[in-house]
């Protein structure tokens, strides 16, 4: 009876130091890393702050302030541009538009 | 004896039957003070049509019955009994009923309501009540009848008595427009401006107050104050794709033909391509002829005819047949549905899209506010309908019927009026197309006679560069990657950020 229990004690042990020495070996499971942020990955990463904030100010100017575009002064008048005079002339307002979202602001408050 | 026995039983309910209507009263309100409005509903109704009763206890049982299915949020149904008070000569409740009704004409976002208690309004009410709104109502009254300076009047008068007054300082701001008064109107808007200031900027009323502002910077010709208000506008907000156009034609009346480009260009991205945008697509050939950039010009062209002409074919076949109220709201249930999905997670597949009209027309009309008021309301009014029923159940006692036969009435009214406006759309529409699409044949034939042109003038002289080299351009890293401005990095496409680099290709002729 003890040499019995002696060997089921002996095979517990064997079993359980097996277990945690495979776990101890185990990589980290792919459940387990982190997700990316987002499946876009930048191109490219301007460097120092400095830099990024020339480039911020440069995109600001050019893009946000238009100051990349030089007006056109003749494009409106340009012989091109009058054959599409009753197009544009459409467009000297968009009262249309206003009223077409009138109904949005039905909406009584006090 | 048998005559006695029914003399009897008749004078013992003449007598007993008021005691039980009072019950029922006092119960009804027991039930509506304890906060639960469905019995306390059950025991008005049923009061309410019970015999013996005193006319204020009509009254009475009548308001609050309204009262109590308003508790329940079914305000559809609490209108009924409370315009049945309103029509009472009751002091007590009949101006708690009136208020009651611009409330839910308020909730429901239905204008008849509130038309029908301002019809039945006396002036010696108003001191108490809403003045503001009867002020409005006369403001819109007179707008309808091409009243413009009465409706201005009535309109002032009311945004006096309360300056938070949206729909009238909004109505006000288009009636200065329609009056070329622009300056006026741009005071107006800055107003109802103030009004949003704190709210978050996806807020569809603010997006929309600050693109009528720039709309009106616009028509008093400061093209410099419009375009600073259309770029305000933030990208998660409704009102950005509209104002993307608005911002080209700006840059446009600046004779900043590269600007217009550029906000043109976001419109024609894959994230805007399922939406209705035939103007942007000829503004943008046009432009691009102007500087003799023709193979761009030519796929503009393009675009517009294998996306637009189909579209005119659907739309032509659909104003050429009789349009059942079945098939109208099948066509705006299709859409809806696919609206839901496209904002979802799951990726949209167009080929599952089962309407007949193009998805990107019938989004068009439901945003459209004619429409989109009168979806809004059926809505409302069908998920009422639901709730009523998950309250009654199905147990068919009065106020069951009575639920029943509200709500199948007034979505069926609501179906009726949304087909007939969903066809008017779809033939402001047509003709919309059928404009652009002469125009668009029109600028083919330019960009043709263009071509043969600049190619006569061109013989044996260089060959233009197509992009502008000189300027600096060090956030551009190459095709498809955009400067994403908020971390310094560059990024795929990113909407709204684009900027059109073509410079002008023509020889002087």
């Amino acid at each position: 009876m003890n040499k019995n229990n002696f060997l089921s004690s002996l095979l517990c042990l064997c079993v359980l130091i097996i277990g945690l020495s495979s776990q101890a070996q185990k990589p980290p499971t792919a459940a387990a890393a982190p997700a990316p942020a987002t499946t876009v990955t930048p191109a490219k990463k301007p460097g120092p702050a400095a830099a990024i904030k020339k480039i911020k100010i440069d995109y600001e100017n050019d893009t946000v302030l238009g100051s990349y575009d030089t007006p056109d002064a003749q494009f409106i008048n340009s012989r091109r541009m009058i054959k599409f005079k009753e197009l544009f002339n459409r467009r000297t307002n968009f009262i249309e538009e206003v009223e077409a979202n009138k109904g949005l602001f039905n909406e009584y408050q006090k | 004896m048998k005559t006695i026995t029914i003399l009897f039983l008749i004078s013992v309910y003449a007598f007993t039957a008021p005691a039980q209507t009072a019950s029922l009263l006092a119960q009804g309100v027991q039930f509506y003070k304890q906060n639960d409005y469905a019995n306390a509903a059950l025991r008005f109704h049923k009061a309410m049509n019970a015999k013996g009763l005193t006319a204020e206890q009509v009254t009475q049982a009548n308001y609050f019955l309204g009262l109590s299915l308003y508790n329940l949020k079914l305000y559809q149904a609490s209108s009924y009994p409370m315009i049945k008070v309103m029509r009472s000569d009751s002091k007590k409740y009949k101006q708690k009923a009136m208020e009651k009704l611009i409330a839910i004409s308020n909730r429901l976002g239905d204008q008849h309501i509130l038309d029908y208690v301002m019809s039945k309004m006396q002036v010696a009410e108003l001191e108490q009540l809403a003045v503001d709104v009867y002020y409005y109502k006369l403001g819109v009254v007179s707008y309808e009848k091409l009243a413009l300076d009465d409706s201005i009047k009535y309109l002032n008068q009311s945004v006096a008595k309360n300056p938070k007054n949206e729909p009238a300082l909004n109505l006000l701001g288009l009636i200065y427009l329609k009056k070329s008064e622009a300056k006026k109107a741009i005071e107006t808007y800055t107003k109802l401006s103030a009004l949003y200031e704190g709210k978050s900027n996806s807020n569809i009323k603010k997006g929309y107050t600050t693109l009528n502002l720039a709309r009106a910077y616009y028509q008093d010709r400061n093209f410099e104050e419009a375009a600073r208000f259309y770029r305000r506008i933030s990208k998660d907000n409704s009102a950005y794709r509209e104002s993307l156009t608005e911002l080209g034609w700006t840059y446009l009346q600046q004779s900043r033909v590269r600007s217009a480009l550029s906000a043109i260009q976001t419109l024609h991205t894959p994230f805007y391509e399922n939406f209705f945008e035939p103007e942007s697509l000829v503004l943008r050939a046009i432009l691009l002829n102007y500087m003799c950039q023709f193979d761009e010009a030519e796929k503009a062209v393009k675009s517009f005819n294998e996306n637009y002409e189909s579209t005119l074919n659907f739309l032509n076949n659909w104003t050429g047949q009789t349009v059942t109220v079945a098939k109208a709201i099948a066509e705006i249930n299709y859409a809806t549905e696919f609206l839901k999905s496209e904002n979802g997670e799951a990726p949209v597949d167009m080929n599952q899209y089962k309407g007949q009209i193009p998805f990107k027309v019938t989004r068009s009309i439901l945003k459209d506010s004619r429409m989109k008021n009168l979806y809004d309301t059926y809505i409302l009014i069908r998920d009422e309908s639901r709730l009523a029923k998950k309250y009654m159940g199905n147990s068919k006692n009065g106020l069951g019927l009575f639920l029943d036969k509200i709500y199948v009435g007034r979505q069926n009214y609501y179906k009726s009026e949304l087909a007939t406006k969903f066809n008017d759309v779809i033939i402001s529409l047509e003709k919309n197309i059928t404009y652009y699409n002469q125009q668009i044949k029109f600028v083919y034939y330019e960009i043709l006679e263009a071509k043969k042109s600049q190619l006569r003038l061109k013989i044996g002289l260089t060959s233009k560069p197509t992009i502008n080299e000189e300027q600096n351009r060090n956030f551009y890293v190459k095709n498809g990657y955009r400067y994403w401005p908020f971390e310094g990095e560059f990024w795929l496409d990113e909407v709204g950020n684009y900027q059109y680099l073509g410079v002008n290709r023509c020889e002087q002729e």
